[in-house]
């Protein structure tokens, strides 16, 4: 009888002692068979490409509205005649010039306080009944010298006292 | 495709598809990228800055941008809530008017009547279209006198081409930052 060595159980590194397995070993008795595996690659692409393309499109995304002026033309209603003229608001928006500072008067009448105290002068117009919303037109009048800035912060006063015929003068 | 045979038998085939996701991923993005310059044609300004605005967005397929930039824009971070007194600081001169992705230089007589015509041009294009919508984007230094003439150029084109009475009214959108904003 041969001599039979006692099972003595070998260590891990002992048992896994194979630097090489060929192909064809691993084909035939289906070592190391293919480990699943998550291929991260081509995600990582595409996260990166939807990343980029929202970066970039979020300088798009600007703080930007609008507000509408139907202004006096030759055919719509909001048109300027003569007769129109002796009821017509006039705000006066004057600068000195290379002065970023801005001034208002109302028919000649200076409001102090820019254009919060001009929506309350016509606010409380529209109230004791002597603005009417509809029919008054009101013409905004800048100086050359008045930055944008100004112009349109007066004509949003007049929008949300919500008179309806604004005009700018030439 | 046809799979190759081997003696262990036929090779599965496979397609690679990751490389053709990138590239058509590469695609839409720039497709999307230029159509959103093409559409939107706005230079950045630092825009009129109002305490409780009504500007409100406008949506719209048919619009059509005009834009007057500054001789000296803002140095500062473009956008709502920079400090008004910084912003008029800057000198109120205009350098040109800004349409269909082509400069006007307001000094330039010439150019001025160009752009009237090709304003009017493009308006009676853009009709076909259905209502346009005409947006006017000002820098907020910039002084009156350089922002009346584009308004009236406008108007005038309106006119012309008998928009008034199809549009109802010669309506100007002026653009400022949104109370949201």
């Amino acid at each position: 009888m041969a001599d039979q060595t006692p099972d003595i159980p070998l260590d891990d590194e002992q048992e896994e002692v194979v630097h090489h397995v060929s192909q064809r070993k691993k084909r035939r008795k289906g070592v190391g068979d293919e480990e699943m595996e998550l291929q991260l690659t081509s995600m990582i692409d595409v996260i990166f490409q939807l990343l980029i393309y929202f970066v970039i499109t979020a300088n798009f995304v600007i703080y930007e509205g609008t507000i509408k002026a139907t202004l006096p033309g030759n055919n719509n209603p909001n048109k300027i005649d003569q007769m129109d003229e002796l009821q017509m608001l006039t705000i006066k928006l004057t600068s000195p010039p290379e002065e970023p500072t801005y001034s208002i008067s109302i028919n000649g009448k200076d409001i102090h306080g820019g254009a919060t105290a001009l929506y309350a002068w016509l606010e409380n117009g529209i109230r004791t009944g002597e603005i009417d919303k509809v029919e008054q037109i009101v013409q905004i009048s800048p100086d050359g010298h008045v930055r944008w800035q100004h112009v349109v912060n007066v004509f949003n006063a007049c929008v949300r006292a919500e008179l309806e015929k604004i005009g700018f003068a030439q | 495709m046809a799979s190759q045979v081997t003696k262990r038998g036929p090779v599965k085939p496979s397609l690679n598809i990751t490389p053709l996701i990138d590239v058509v991923f590469l695609l839409i993005v720039f497709f999307m990228l230029v159509q959103k310059i093409q559409q939107d044609d706005m230079p950045p300004l630092q825009l009129p800055d109002i305490e409780e605005t009504l500007a409100a967005e406008v949506k719209s397929e048919n619009k059509l941008v005009v834009n007057i930039i500054p001789e000296a824009p803002f140095e500062g971070e473009l956008g709502p809530g920079a400090e008004i007194g910084e912003v008029l600081l800057r000198s109120p001169e205009a350098a040109a008017v800004v349409f269909g992705q082509r400069e006007y230089p307001v000094d330039d007589a010439d150019a001025m009547i160009a752009f009237r015509e090709n304003f009017a041009a493009v308006i009676g294009e853009r009709m076909k279209s259905g209502e346009i919508v005409f947006i006017l984007r000002a820098d907020a230094a910039i002084r009156y006198s350089a922002v009346m003439p584009v308004i009236a150029v406008m108007q005038g084109s309106m006119t012309d081409a008998k928009l008034e009475a199809e549009l109802g009214a010669g309506t100007i959108n002026i653009v400022a930052y949104r109370e949201d904003s």
